[in-house]
């Protein structure tokens, strides 16, 4: 390898010189070619790139072809180490490069096949700058030169990229809907609607004379029956309530346990003292 | 677990030096490194570079490759913290305990491996198959990466071969270089190919107009290079899962006295800093704690929530600077609240330092399923050690004495009222059945 080394500089330094000389290239088109045949083919020149982008269909493969000149060995050899077509997404700033086929008179050709083209370049509306370098060992001066942008065309959605660390978007739990409830309104009409029957029942007692008549004959006779089996039976009922509202099911059990008998025994002496009176005749 | 903590078991054969400086030790991971030097390999000409190491308090155990007791373990258990393979020239084989599958085990077992290629040899089997499992591709023997574009013309006028690079644009990793430097990376040697293994970690790549050629196969023109352009890859290292680190340097060169005293050269630091983040000195981030709790409420880490309850949940994330732990701040710290798929996924919030850590907090409803549910931190960036925490916990639904009570709700007020008129009616008609009576005795008719 060290011999190559050497054969590769001793080559380079016989023919330097001193002078600044370069790598140039002229006579330099762009085709689209098909199999069908050549699409469209462009000229373009050192100073000169393509005035618009070239579309690049996806059967179809772009030729580059130019004539390479080396100022120091014109005659003998223009056939750089370094002769490379690059593709660029200037966004991304990736780059795949395409080695050119030089001949020694010069005459060089590179086909950018759309198959050829890596994925990761490809995408709608990403088109991709064309570089063209010569360069050499020894002292020539190397050429970099930007000849114009191609767009592969490409339909559908970009590819996906690599999978990479990093945050992922974000996701925001989306709850059930709540129940809906009526408006309070429509809710506190019906139930007035209630409450107004209620009356209507209640006044309709008193329209057929029904009125506590024999309250105070009732509790002079049997004044601990009365008492006990209405304060009893009222009591349950804000027991009752007071469950509802938020007491405990063994609260209610205690509570009625006790009511119950007094409601019994009370009840029982007061319906016997409500049945004399019926049997009195008063109903 | 301190970081100290298992490597003491495991030094029981080691001298006293090397206790007292594992206790002082730079890197997270342990003080105890293993360089493979081969001896045709004269350790003089990088001695700044081995020097630089000792400063960081490595205790450095030089071993040639062809050592018949060089093993990387001991009763099954990893005799070194840190390797430094350097390919012998003078060899064909590391031998049997360097091979690809004991440095995989060496670092599943949490070690570091710091390979550095050797421009003029061939990479070894072994080397070249260890590298392919880390998805890095290594160039084909005797191959050279020359740039007609940027090269020393002092060192290589015709040659093209010793490269400069600007760490502006050579750099992927810029935190290997910390601070802004105008000094450029003098480069000699190949360059190998990435594939497209995300726990990867490229530090260096050579400019655009670079590329890798075959001395032997392609004298008069480059027309397949193995890789070229910004492809072509001078540094890259991998961070395992389990956070081991391994950095392959596709030059023994770049890291030598001669590239370290060349006139501006940022050699030097670039060598600190590679060796730095192989070893676990840079880039290593730990969870130092991590709470949930009712929103509010004091009681941290209960096992049990329920549904559309306020949950906050706070984590603390501190870096290693080298010598202490110090608050990591980033602003893409996620959180996921999963049962099966993520139902929530929240950037968690830096709220302020706490002590050496920073403390990251979000407060999110809890979903209305109820299962068990997972907190999930997964904080994975390449180039910074792993973080993951996971914490199961159960969310259950409404008890029956937390819904909505019937008079909050308008729908039962015609219901509600109708029971109220029930219990009144009833208790009304009872009073009048009792106590009712004509207001006279009717008369008895005669008959």
């Amino acid at each position: 390898m060290l011999l190559r080394n050497i054969l590769v500089a001793s080559l380079v330094v016989c023919v330097s010189s001193p002078f600044v000389s370069a790598w140039t290239f002229s006579d330099a088109t762009l085709a689209i070619n098909e199999r069908s045949g050549t699409l469209e083919t462009r000229p373009f020149s050192m100073s000169v790139p393509l005035p618009e982008i070239i579309s690049l269909p996806s059967s179809a493969l772009a030729r580059l072809r130019f004539t390479v000149r080396s100022d120091l060995t014109p005659d003998t050899n223009n056939k750089p180490h370094q002769a490379y077509a690059i593709i660029e997404d200037p966004v991304t700033k990736l780059e795949s490069s395409f080695p050119v086929d030089v001949r020694e008179n010069g005459r060089a050709r590179v086909d950018i096949d759309y198959k050829t083209i890596p994925t990761a370049l490809l995408g709608p509306n990403k088109p991709l700058t064309v570089t063209i370098v010569l360069a050499s060992f020894g002292a020539e001066s190397p050429l970099k030169v930007e000849i114009g942008q191609v767009q592969p065309v490409y339909n559908g959605p970009a590819p996906a990229g690599p999978i990479r660390f990093g945050p992922k978007p974000e996701i925001i739990h989306i709850f059930r809907p709540d129940s809906k409830f009526v408006s309070s309104t429509v809710s506190l009409f019906f139930s007035a609607i209630v409450v107004f029957a209620a009356i209507l029942l209640i006044s309709s007692w008193s329209y057929l004379g029904v009125m506590p008549s024999k309250l105070l004959t009732a509790l002079a006779s049997s004044p601990l029956g009365h008492l006990g089996f209405f304060t009893s039976i009222v009591a349950i009922e804000i027991a009752f309530f007071n469950y509802y509202v938020g007491s405990t099911i063994f609260n209610l059990i205690a509570q009625v346990s006790v009511l119950a008998p007094i409601a019994f025994l009370s009840g029982s002496r007061a319906l016997r003292e409500v049945r004399s009176r019926r049997l009195k005749g008063e109903w | 677990m301190t970081p100290f903590g298992r490597g003491i078991i495991r030094i029981l054969g080691f001298q006293l030096l090397a206790l007292v400086s594992l206790a002082l030790a730079l890197s997270t991971t342990g003080s105890k490194l293993l360089v493979v030097l081969d001896p045709s390999i004269n350790k003089e000409d990088y001695s700044i570079f081995f020097d630089d190491l000792k400063d960081r308090d490595f205790v450095i155990d030089f071993r040639s490759a062809n050592d018949p007791h060089l093993s990387l373990f001991n009763y099954g258990e990893r005799a070194y913290d840190h390797v430094i393979l350097t390919l012998p020239p003078t060899q064909k084989a590391l031998g049997p305990n360097l091979l690809a599958k004991p440095l995989l085990e060496f670092m599943a077992n949490g070690g570091n491996v710091l390979v550095l290629v050797n421009p003029n040899e061939h990479a070894l089997g072994s080397v070249r198959e260890f590298a392919r499992e880390l998805d890095i591709h290594l160039p084909f023997r005797d191959t050279k990466l020359v740039d007609h574009f940027h090269f020393d013309t002092a060192a290589s006028p015709n040659l093209h071969d010793t490269v400069i690079l600007d760490p502006a644009t050579s750099l992927v990793a810029p935190s290997i270089l910390p601070g802004a430097t105008r000094k450029k990376i003098v480069y000699s040697g190949s360059a190998f190919a990435l594939g497209n293994n995300q726990l990867l970690f490229p530090i260096l790549r050579a400019s655009d107009t670079a590329y890798v050629y075959d001395p032997a196969e392609e004298l008069l023109a480059s027309d397949s290079p193995f890789v070229s352009g910004t492809q072509a890859y001078l540094v890259a290292g991998i961070q395992a899962r389990n956070n081991a680190r391994a950095v392959i340097v596709a030059s023994s060169s770049m890291l030598s006295n001669d590239a370290i005293d060349a006139a501006d050269s940022a050699n030097r630091e670039l060598a600190a800093g590679i060796t730095k983040w192989t070893f676990q000195e840079s880039g290593v981030i730990k969870l130092a704690s991590v709470t949930h709790k009712l929103a509010n409420t004091d009681e941290e880490n209960p096992q049990i929530y329920r549904v559309k309850k306020n949950i906050t949940y706070e984590a603390e994330i501190s870096e290693w600077t080298g010598d202490k732990w110090v608050p990591f701040v980033a602003d893409d710290v996620q959180l996921e609240f999963t049962m099966l798929d993520p139902y929530y996924r929240l950037t968690l919030t830096p709220v302020g330092a706490n002590g050496d850590s920073e403390l990251y907090a979000t407060t999110f409803q809890a979903p209305d399923q109820h299962g068990m549910f997972t907190f999930h931190l997964n904080y994975k960036r390449t180039g910074l050690s792993y973080v993951e925490d996971k914490r199961t916990v159960t969310l259950r639904h409404f008890g029956h004495n937390e819904f909505l009570r019937s008079f909050e709700i308008p729908n039962a007020y015609p219901y509600i009222t109708s029971v109220v008129v029930v219990v009144v009616a009833w208790v009304l008609f009872t009073v009048l059945w009792v106590f009712s009576g004509p207001e006279k005795v009717p008369e008895k008719k005669t008959q």
